[in-house]
Formats: C-alpha cells, sequence, structure tokens
C-alpha cells in the first residue's frame, strides 16, 4: 500500500526579480508499512518534496496523493483536514509550545480537532509513556534536554495516530548516541501496521535505520535503495 | 485552542506586562482625560441645572449661554405670566459683584439673586442655616467652596459681615452647590436685595424662570412665550446645553483635552499594536507549527482574539482603577470639586479600546494567516 506519491511535481517560487525553480517533475512512493530517508545535499529539494507531499505546500503542477486522496481536489479547509487526522510532523526544531508541558505539548493534534486540553493530555500520556517519557510529564520544554524534546514532538506526531509520519531532519540538533535513539524510536514507529515514516535527512549515520532511501539532486530524484523489504501486514 | 493561547501569553511575561500596561496607560489618559473634560462641561450648565423647579428659562435673544447676560425689562415677567400655559414666573437675577471683607480682601463673586417670595433657585443643600437664611435683610447665602476661598482656613462662622458693592451684608447660610464653569464664590440673595446692591442701571432682570401648567408640553409653552414677547425661551436642559455648546465651539478647550485624549488613544493604540505584534511574530513559527498540525486560520485567529480580550480586560480594568483612584484622591480639591469618572466616559473608554485591541489583532494575526505553514520545516 503506498500512503503517499508525487508524481512530475514541479514546485516554482516568486521572488528574486522572478520565479525559481525548485523541483523539477520528481517523483516518489512512500509505503506504508516502513521508513524511508530522502536524502541529498542542501537545497537540492528534499524540504520541499516533503512540504508537498505532507500537504503543506500547494505544488506548482504535477499530481500529490496522500492515503489516497489527491490534494489537487482538494481546497484548503479539506488539505487542513487531511493534515489533522492522517498526517503527523516531526520537525527539526521541535517547535514545542514553550509555556505548555509536555503532556500538553504532546496533546495539540488532539486539541485542533476539538478536544479539551486536559482530556487530550491525558490521551497523549501513554503514547509519551512509550516514548519513555513518564517521568517529565509536566515538565516545560525547558527543563528538558534535545533528545527529550524530540521525544515530545514524536509522541505530538503520533498522539492522533496518523498514517503518514513526515520528519524534517529530526537528528539535526541531537549528538550522534540522541539522534541514534530517535532514530531507533521512529523505525519502531514505522513497523506499526499500515503506518508510514518518511525521513528527510543529510546525516549519513542514520541510513542503517531505513527501508528505503531515496536520493534527489537538484530538485529531481534520482533513484532510491531498498534496504530492507517491509513485511506484508 | 483558547487555554493553549492564553497560556502562550502568560508564558511570556514581558510583553504580557507590557500589553497590559499599554491598555491600562490608554484607558487611564483617555478616562481620565475624557471625565475631567465632561465634567468641567457640565459645570459650566451647573447654574441651571441647579435651578431644579423650573421648566423653562427666558432671556434676551442675543443672550448665547447662561454667564452671558443681556437685561431684560421689568415689564417682560408680566408679559411671560400672561402667556397661557404659564403656572408661575418668576424673577431671576445673575451678575457679578466685588465682595470685600472686613480684612480688606476684594473677591469678586456671582451674585445671584432669587424671588422674594418663593425663594425659587435657592440651594437645596445647607451645610449652615437653612432657606430661612434670604430672608433675613442684606442676608447672603454662600457656597461652601466660596466661603473657605473667602476665609480661608478656619470654619466660617454665620453672622460674619462682608461688603458688596460697598453695602453690608452678613453671611446668614452656607450651602453646597454644584461648582461653576469660572470658579468664583456665588453669593445667593433675595431678588430685592440683590438689585438693590447693583450700580444705577435701566434694566437689571437677568431671567424669568418659568413653570408650565400641569399637561403643557414645555417645548411648546417655550415657543409660544418666543412668538408671543419676542424673548428667547428655553427648556431647562436645551439651555444647559447651550451653554455647553458655547464652551465648546468658542473657546479652545475641547481642542486641548481632545488633543490629550488622541494622544491616549494614539499611545495605545501604537504601544498594544506593536507588542502585540512583536508577540505575535515571535510566535510565527509557533503558529505555522499549529497550521501544519492542522488549527485552521479561524482557530488562531479566536486564539489571537482571546489573547486581546484578556489583555484587554485587565488593561481596561487596571486602567479605570487608576482612574478612579485619582478621582477619589481629589476629591477634596476645590479646584476638582465635582469632577468624577463619567459613566458614559467609562463606556466610551472600553468602545476604543476594543476598537484598539481587534486593529491590533488583525494588524497582527494577518501574518498568520498569510504564513505558510511549510515554514516550520524551513531551519
Amino acid at each position: 500500500m503506498i500512503a503517499a506519491s508525487a508524481r512530475n511535481v514541479v514546485m516554482e517560487f516568486e521572488g528574486g526579480g522572478g520565479r525559481t525553480r525548485v523541483l523539477h517533475g520528481a517523483s516518489i512512493e512512500v509505503p506504508a508499512g516502513g521508513l524511508t530517508l530522502l536524502v541529498g545535499p542542501s537545497g537540492c529539494g528534499k524540504t520541499t518534496l516533503l512540504s508537498v507531499l505532507s500537504g503543506t505546500l500547494a505544488a506548482t503542477s504535477g499530481e500529490v496523493e496522500v492515503m489516497g486522496e489527491r490534494l489537487s481536489d482538494l481546497d484548503d479547509a479539506a488539505r487542513v483536514r487531511l493534515r489533522r487526522r492522517r498526517i503527523g510532523f516531526i520537525f527539526q526544531q521541535y517547535n514545542l509550545l514553550p509555556s505548555l508541558t509536555v503532556a500538553e505539548n504532546a496533546a495539540i493534534p488532539l486539541v485542533t480537532a476539538g478536544m479539551k486540553l486536559s482530556e487530550a493530555s491525558r490521551r497523549a500520556q501513554p503514547v509519551l509513556e512509550r516514548l519513555g517519557m513518564a517521568a517529565h510529564l509536566d515538565k516545560l520544554p525547558r527543563q528538558l534536554s534535545g533528545g527529550q524534546q524530540q521525544r515530545v514532538a514524536i509522541a505530538r506526531a503520533l498522539v492522533h495516530e496518523p498514517a503518514l509520519v513526515v520528519c524534517d531532519e529530526p537528528t539535526a540538533a541531537l549528538d550522534a548516541k540522541t539522534g541514534h535513539t530517535v532514530m531507533e524510536l521512529l523505525r519502531a514507529v514505522a513497523a506499526a501496521p499500515g503506518r508510514a515514516v518518511l525521513v528527510v535527512t543529510h546525516d549519513s549515520r542514520i541510513h542503517e535505520f531505513a527501508d528505503r532511501i531515496v536520493e534527489m539532486e537538484d530538485g529531481r530524484v534520482l533513484g532510491e535503495r531498498i534496504l530492507h523489504r517491509p513485511e506484508a501486514n | 485552542m483558547i487555554e493553549i493561547a492564553l497560556r502562550m501569553l502568560s508564558g511570556d511575561r514581558t510583553k504580557y506586562l507590557g500589553l497590559v500596561s499599554g491598555i491600562a496607560f490608554a484607558t487611564l489618559l483617555i478616562s481620565q482625560q475624557a471625565s475631567i473634560f465632561v465634567s468641567l462641561m457640565i459645570r459650566t450648565a451647573n447654574q441651571v441645572l441647579d435651578v431644579r423647579e423650573v421648566d423653562l428659562w427666558v432671556m434676551d435673544p442675543r443672550v448665547r449661554y447662561v454667564d452671558e447676560v443681556e437685561a431684560l425689562r421689568d415689564v417682560d415677567l408680566g408679559r411671560i405670566r400672561g402667556v397661557d400655559g404659564v403656572e408661575w414666573a418668576v424673577p431671576f437675577y445673575k451678575g457679578t459683584a466685588i465682595l470685600r471683607t472686613r480684612e480688606g480682601l476684594i473677591n469678586q463673586v456671582f451674585l445671584v439673586g432669587v424671588d422674594d417670595a418663593s425663594l425659587v433657585g435657592a440651594p437645596h443643600q445647607w451645610v449652615k442655616g437653612d432657606l430661612s437664611a434670604l430672608r433675613r435683610p442684606n442676608g447672603i447665602v454662600l457656597d461652601l467652596q466660596g466661603a473657605q476661598f473667602i476665609w480661608p482656613g478656619e470654619d466660617v462662622p454665620l453672622g460674619r459681615s462682608a461688603e458688596i458693592n460697598d453695602v453690608r451684608v452678613e453671611l446668614t447660610g452656607i450651602a453646597d452647590v454644584s461648582p461653576t464653569f469660572i470658579t468664583w464664590p456665588i453669593a445667593y440673595m433675595k431678588y430685592s436685595d440683590a438689585v438693590r446692591l447693583l450700580p444705577p442701571q435701566r434694566n437689571v432682570l437677568s431671567y424669568v424662570v418659568v413653570k408650565a401648567a400641569s399637561g403643557t408640553d414645555p417645548a411648546e409653552l417655550a415657543a409660544r412665550i418666543a412668538a408671543r414677547t419676542g424673548l428667547q425661551a428655553l427648556t431647562w436642559d436645551a439651555f444647559a446645553w447651550r451653554s455647553v455648546e458655547y464652551v465648546l465651539t468658542r473657546t479652545g478647550i475641547p481642542v486641548n483635552f481632545g488633543i490629550t485624549v488622541m494622544l491616549g488613544i494614539l499611545v495605545g493604540a501604537a504601544v498594544t499594536a506593536q507588542t502585540f505584534y512583536l508577540f505575535v511574530f515571535e510566535n510565527l513559527r509557533q503558529f505555522g507549527a499549529l497550521k501544519a498540525i492542522g488549527a485552521t486560520n479561524r482557530q488562531i485567529l479566536g486564539m489571537v482574539l482571546a489573547q486581546a480580550a484578556v489583555v484587554g480586560a485587565l488593561g481596561y480594568g487596571i486602567g479605570l482603577g487608576l482612574c478612579a483612584i485619582f478621582f477619589e484622591v481629589t476629591s477634596g480639591s476645590a479646584a476638582l470639586e465635582g469632577f468624577r469618572l463619567v459613566p458614559q466616559v467609562v463606556a466610551a473608554t472600553g468602545g476604543v479600546i476594543a476598537l484598539i485591541l481587534v486593529l491590533s489583532c488583525l494588524f497582527s494575526v494577518r501574518r498568520v494567516f498569510v504564513v505558510d505553514p511549510a515554514i516550520v520545516f524551513r531551519g
């Protein structure tokens, strides 16, 4: 099953006195039940392709599908609903809200869906406990290490049980050991039935965690390597 | 989402306090200056408002406000009494005089002469003496602030003598009356005594005050009196407004107060809008993350409005509280007597503050609306 796919995606931005083309007909498939790494040099368009695949950026042309829904057929409100229900986000800078506790931060996707913060926080606790954050539920982000903050971000991405988890450089701000731990967690996340994890990275130390590695250069997908074949679920 | 918004707000304590202080300062400046202005305007009409028994004031057509007196002829009183619908009409003198104390101090005073028989226009609240004080020959009743101004630092006893226009008068009462625009002492006398103190002149009748007969519309009666006598007849509220309007249009006072109130609005708006904008701008990544995760623009707007409502309510409350304290602390000052926090000003200030906050919100939230949720993927 394909969780997300992009076919011949072109992405152009206005600015600098003209239009800049960042993606030149990029195509990718992200299968469910595995961890896909999107790799390539800085500026090759990895993050832009990730943004297009997650529905946070609308492609200039080309076809993008997430969980069987064609994004070009959806209006803004429907894309927001899709992101809210089906996609989990993990950012390089974590983007935790500094005045919310660990449990409250992890609960945000449930709150955006209309749940009360207190109830959503209770629902987020088991997820945090599975990620080893049981002792830190009431702490603020500034009281945590970088690795712990990234675990909270992972919990936030999983709390609403999305089918697709997108991660932008999740280990870039972490030391090697913590990065290793975070990737192990993401690998475990990807093992869940029907779930796909797409990780953008230029950190070659984490290639060992991937099921598939998709390489990009100059706004194009060059090819892919399959390292582990996902087990049929 | 509202709870998250409020936690974001209280989490940034510096800007939270900055926003509350900005709103409080603007509220204080606007409500205090506007209340002083309104109280001052009410003072211009107080001598009309204090004569509560009458429906109409009749005067020379050239009179533009209460302190601008053009005397009527004595026969005009009889002509007015002859108009249908007049229950009664009595003379009312208003002018200025020189009061000299036995110690030789000279004071300019407002001299008010009320009808000998009915005492219509006499004070209602008495500090010393009572209404009978006006019936004593050459007895004067001074307002409390005026008595304290003429004889400062003492509990002025009744029976003290003075001279008005070189005629000996005796203090027979002290009353609590509303302060006037120009804060001279007000000396009340019987009409006949007051006009006897004046230098020789042909006409002395300042106003005729009129009570409409039961069932007669005062405004209609005013029109009838004007048509029959050629004089100017105004209902008490119309005359009070006429006096206020004169000050509004003929002096620079509204401009001065208006500038201060505008400064309060501008400073409040600038501080609030700028701080709010900075607050939103610095949280742009957080808002972007919320949008990426699935928050709608409507939810974001609700969050920003909730933040604005909280800082607005706190700042407005603190500002009004400070303003109320100011008027409470200065309530004993003769210069500010009668000045108070006017309810209409409280409501209008609330409206202005709400407008400032809504505009600040819209100004700030624009950035969030247009921010691409993909911003959070950019380092």
